[in-house]
């Protein structure tokens, strides 16, 4: 049976007039990393903020690790390891001192603290600035830094909002190769981030939200699946141009003078008797390749999709 | 409690803050001193306010005005060490791991430490330029551990209202109310009851409003 680790049922969160979720519900499966997909303002950083049991919900239920996030909130908040999407560190600490704070605030015994600081200092490669005083760091050492503060306490459940936000390459490649790693120790993920090709990389599963409602939760097949997608190849000749087949089943996306793009579902005996057939006809066959419809682009049919039904709704 | 103060210590002792918080008062004084004594008739040992007094009674005047700015600067003490944690909210991952009234606790605690301590820098600078301590110094030492609590609990409640900076004369304000009072020796007396239960209650606002601000 899956066990999760976040179970959000019917959430409801007004600001004033503003309702920044409604009916929100989701659960995050234990031991997976989890991306949480949603345009500016859809409410990300509020679900994060509930389930993280900063801010109350106004109706609706969340339980993390089993405890309710109204009731036991500081049962959750020793569990978890929260990084925001802005923080500053204090520039006049060095990293060892600032990570050795938080052993104590989290009462790790005496004994432990070094050690629980070097973990930690490993895990995210940070040992270089363990030295350094926290201050003219990159953003990509500073999002480091605060995932070493998260990971101080050997946390269950790592929560963090848009932590790529601002990365250069080689710092997303890093991070994702950290979230790689703290999955493979049976950790929690669950992350909000704008940049989907990442999380379409390293997330097992996704959850999407919009205008503060949850449209899929589930893996990143499901969520494919849902979105009806097809499968877009190319089929590509060396100088010849391509001719459709007779019993041709798909639609024609975009053709060169000797290449074609469609989309369809084909079986791989279609696939080898269509080039059987070009070849048959002196057509010079080079590549018949699939090519999947990215994550940003299904997210945004999915965003689409919801709009059409609203405007045909209303 | 123990990790938050040692955060505001390393904190304050690598930003020198806290070396201006202790001695800032002691520092007043002896300039205060330094001008009254040019004043009356040029630069001569043991320092004064006026020469028509005795050493004893400089040194209680002298030890008034302490109290004064012990209060501004415990003030600012309790105001400045965690307001950058709270504008930039990062009290928040002090927060996840300990329970809100334990970081308001420790902030006052702290700053109310700081407070006292340069209550003592300030009165040792006066023995030693006046030559003399104030009478009933146990009333003024007192009297000095009250206005800390006091002037620390203002100035954490202030900064979990509003990290501002302006807003940190509403503590001064407050304190100055409060300091006329204390030094009264028939009020006085009842504010060692009220002053910590006042303190007390501060703190846990404190704590309610630390949480509330970290949300928002």
């Amino acid at each position: 049976m899956t066990e999760h680790a976040i179970v959000a049922d019917g959430l409801l969160k007004r600001y004033g007039r503003v309702t920044a979720l409604r009916d929100t519900s989701f659960a995050v499966t234990k031991g997976t990393i989890t991306g949480f997909i949603g345009r500016n303002g859809a409410g990300k950083t509020t679900t994060l903020k509930i389930v993280s049991t900063l801010l109350d919900a106004d109706d609706g239920s969340c339980r993390v690790l089993g405890f309710d996030v109204h009731k036991e909130p500081y049962a959750i908040r020793s569990r978890i390891g929260f990084l925001p999407d802005a923080f500053e560190l204090p520039v006049t600490l060095t990293l060892r001192e600032y990570l050795g704070i938080f052993t104590e605030l989290y009462g790790i015994p005496r004994g432990d603290r070094a050690r629980r600081v070097e973990t930690s200092l490993q895990l995210t490669r940070t040992e270089e600035l363990a030295e350094r005083r926290l201050h003219a760091l990159s953003r990509g050492e500073e999002q480091r830094v605060g995932l070493a503060r998260a990971l101080i306490h050997n946390p269950e459940i790592l929560i963090l909002d848009e932590p790529a936000a601002g990365l250069d390459p080689h710092a997303r490649v890093e991070l994702k190769e950290l979230l790689r790693l703290l999955r493979e120790r049976g950790k929690t993920v669950f992350l909000s981030s704008h940049v989907l090709a990442d999380l379409e990389e390293i997330c097992d599963e996704l959850v999407v939200i919009k205008n503060g409602s949850v449209i899929f939760s589930g893996d990143i097949a499901g969520f494919r699946k849902q979105m009806h997608s097809t499968t877009r190849w190319r089929l590509s000749a060396v100088t010849r141009p391509i001719p459709l087949p007779s019993n041709f089943r798909g639609e024609v996306i975009g053709s060169g003078p000797t290449s074609i793009e469609f989309e369809g579902e084909l079986s791989p005996r279609e696939r080898a008797r269509w080039i059987a057939e070009l070849v048959a006809k002196g057509v010079d066959v080079c590549e018949l390749a699939p090519l999947r419809s990215t994550l940003e682009q299904e997210f945004a049919k999915a965003v689409e999709e919801e709009e059409e039904q609203e405007v045909a709704a209303s | 409690m123990i990790a938050v103060l040692h955060y505001a210590l390393l904190k304050s002792l690598r930003d020198r803050s806290l070396a201006i918080f202790v001695l800032g008062p002691a520092l007043v004084i002896a300039a205060s001193l330094f001008g009254a004594t040019i004043a009356e008739g040029g630069l001569r040992y043991p320092f004064h306010v006026s020469r028509q007094m005795s050493a004893a009674q400089n040194a209680e005047i002298i030890a008034l005005i302490l109290m004064f700015f012990v209060m501004m600067f415990g003030t600012v003490a309790a105001f400045w060490t965690f307001r950058p944690e709270v504008v930039t909210k990062t009290i928040g991952s002090f927060l996840m791991a300990r329970r809100p009234l334990t970081v308001a606790l420790a902030q006052v605690t702290f700053a109310a430490a700081v407070t006292f301590s340069a209550w003592i820098a300030g009165i040792l600078t006066i023995a030693a330029l006046t030559s003399a301590l104030p009478r009933a110094l146990g009333w003024f030492a007192l009297a000095a551990v009250v206005a800390a609590l006091a002037a620390a609990s203002i100035g954490a409640l202030v900064l979990t209202i509003s990290p501002q900076p302006a807003m940190v004369l509403w503590a001064f304000l407050g304190c100055t109310a409060l300091l006329p009072l204390l030094v009264n020796r028939a009020v006085g007396p009842k504010l060692l009851y009220i002053v910590p239960v006042m303190a007390i209650l501060f703190t846990a606002v404190s704590a309610f409003l630390l949480e509330r601000r970290w949300a928002s």
